[in-house]
């Protein structure tokens, strides 16, 4: 049960950044952001089926629908739009350039929050249930460590979250050692 | 080096964004395959020893007694030490195993307690060490191996006897019977013609002047009769339960009985049909402490009880003992043994041992059959292994 919860968190917290990356996204301007909001409901779903509520293709799923913001910043597309270009569909071409280079800009925070939280679900559920909020908790820990190396390491600016990142971490480190001592 | 699911799904995910991040040239979704693989790369390392180990050396069967060992360990990571107890040990009170996340340095104490449910030596110094890292993803198991081992012995059923009275016995278990060899004691038996390696000092020379032949004095020999039990270690034998079969049963009567005529001042002899194995009949208590170590180390074999009764024919006519057989007839059928022993003028006497058959009723009553036949034609007692078998002791010599 214990892991079932820990799970469906992790989730939940997913499918908000998911949708807050199609809003932001060419995505958005297709599918009406009240219609995104039924992504929450996937989790409990599979909660339900006494399945993992953040398995592998919900993850899938989350990663296919957060791209379109990440494709945004992508050679691949300016390419094919060049290509188009060059081979005459000028009009097709001009339109694929407008939609993504209007969206454009760094979003690793988001992908690495989706990635981190199906990386603690899988690890959750896969642990037994009395050690759960023991490996939730460190792999949290871990993960945060991760994302901070990662961020840190693609000279993304933080400029506007410092103060809440170091109270996060400290906490999270407090409760961990706290945790694993006990 | 042990993977877990866990881990293979997370180098999945780890490929699933390299591969899309390189097709949709993205550095984001690059940097974010990283995160799996570092979450794989935290380590989970321990060093552990047992710093103290207390075990009994020897023990009954169904006795209980405590083990106890004090684990010191360092490092970091999921800590898990088992003891690894024989199967056929029983742990009745406490943990086998410690678990534990270890932050540095920790110290564990495993204190259980077991019953050993069957006759043996056991090595218990085995420990099995688990360590797996924070996140349970990956980790290693490794032996930690000490030099202990715990001898279990069969249970001995003691009977103690009323009275001695003479009589016509209604069984062959000798009482006052006298040995057939010995040291010669002061008793004066009879005078029979010499043969080859009778001492000198017994000659009777007047005797020998008057028939005109070498005569010799015979004395009464000093120990009372032998006894040699035939311990049938065959593989039908294992039939039952691990810890309460034919075998296991036979193994307790045998010892049982051993001690009895040892007590009593008779020389003892034991053969494990199906071992092959012979202990010359003896006295005292190292005779019996002899016994005792081929019982508890008998293991099921192959050997026919004809085969090993020609096999120590020649002892058997030189000590005249009374055999006790311990056997299921249906599987050994005895009645050569008996037919062979009796024109040997050596009294028999075999135990029959009987369990509950499983099966359709209709087999069950065609087994009962076969049995009932095989068992018609020997002079036996009929025992159940389920029973006590101190009830069949006290039947046995009384």
């Amino acid at each position: 049960m214990r892991r079932t919860v820990l799970c469906l968190l992790t989730a939940e917290v997913s499918a908000a950044v998911t949708v807050e990356v199609i809003s932001r996204s060419p995505l958005s301007l297709f599918i009406p952001v009240q219609y995104l909001y039924l992504i929450f409901l996937a989790p409990p779903i599979l909660a339900l089926l006494k399945r993992n509520p953040y398995d592998i293709s919900l993850f899938t799923a989350f990663l296919i629908l957060s791209s379109f913001k990440a494709i945004a910043n992508s050679k691949i597309i300016y390419s094919i739009s060049n290509a188009l270009y060059y081979l005459g569909f000028k009009g097709i071409s001009e339109r694929i350039a407008l939609l993504f280079s209007a969206y454009r800009g760094a979003d690793l925070l988001e992908i690495l929050i989706i990635t981190a939280t199906f990386v603690i679900a899988q690890i959750v559920w896969h642990s037994d249930e009395k050690n759960s909020i023991r490996v939730f908790l460190t792999s949290t820990t871990f993960a945060f460590a991760s994302i901070l190396a990662l961020l840190e390491l693609s000279n993304v600016s933080l400029s506007g979250y410092p103060i809440l990142l170091g109270i996060a971490g400290v906490i999270l480190v407090v409760l961990a050692i706290y945790l694993l001592l006990s | 080096m042990r993977v877990r699911k866990p881990a293979l799904i997370l180098l999945k995910t780890f490929l699933i964004l390299l591969i899309w991040g390189l097709i949709s040239t993205s550095a984001e979704f690059v940097l974010a395959s990283f995160l799996p693989l570092i979450m794989l790369a935290v380590p989970g390392l321990a060093s552990v020893r047992i710093s103290e180990f207390r075990c009994v050396n020897e023990v009954y069967v169904g006795e209980v007694f405590e083990v106890y060992a004090r684990v010191s360990a360092w490092g970091f990571g999921f800590l898990r030490v088992e003891h690894e107890v024989p199967k056929h040990f029983e742990v009745v009170e406490g943990s086998k195993a410690v678990s534990s996340f270890l932050i540095g340095r920790g110290v564990f104490v495993l204190r259980y307690r077991v019953r050993p449910m069957r006759r043996g030596t056991f090595d218990v110094g085995g420990f099995r060490v688990h360590v797996l890292q924070p996140m349970l993803l990956h980790g290693y198991e490794r032996w930690l191996k000490l030099d202990a081992t715990v001898t279990v012995r069969q249970r001995l059923i003691r009977v103690t006897r009323v009275e001695e009275v003479r009589g016509v016995a209604r069984s062959p278990v000798p009482g006052v019977d006298v040995s057939r060899i010995g040291v010669p004691g002061t008793d004066f038996r009879e005078i029979r013609e010499y043969v080859y390696g009778d001492p000198m000092k017994f000659v009777n020379w007047k005797a020998s002047a008057r028939v005109g032949k070498l005569m010799v004095n015979q004395y009464e020999v000093e120990g009372k009769k032998a006894v040699i039990i035939f311990l049938d270690a065959n593989e039908y034998m294992t039939y039952g339960k691990a810890v309460r079969n034919y075998l296991e049963c036979a193994i307790e009567i045998a010892n049982s009985l051993s001690y009895y005529f040892i007590a009593r001042g008779h020389k003892v002899g034991l053969y494990v049909v199906g071992m092959r194995k012979f202990v010359y009949p003896d006295v005292g208590k190292r005779q019996f402490r002899r016994i005792g170590d081929v019982l508890t180390s008998v293991e099921p074999g192959n050997e026919s009880i004809i085969e090993a009764f020609q096999g120590i024919r020649k002892m058997i006519l030189v000590y005249r003992p009374l055999l006790i057989i311990v056997t299921r007839p249906e599987y050994s059928r005895p009645i050569r043994v008996l037919l062979e022993a009796e024109k040997m003028g050596v009294r028999v006497m075999v135990i029959a041992l009987k369990g509950r058959v499983e099966g359709d009723e209709f087999a069950v009553r065609i087994f009962e059959m076969i049995r009932r036949r095989a068992v018609r034609g020997v002079r036996a007692i009929e025992w159940d292994i389920e029973r006590p078998v101190n009830v069949l002791i006290s039947k046995v010599v009384l």
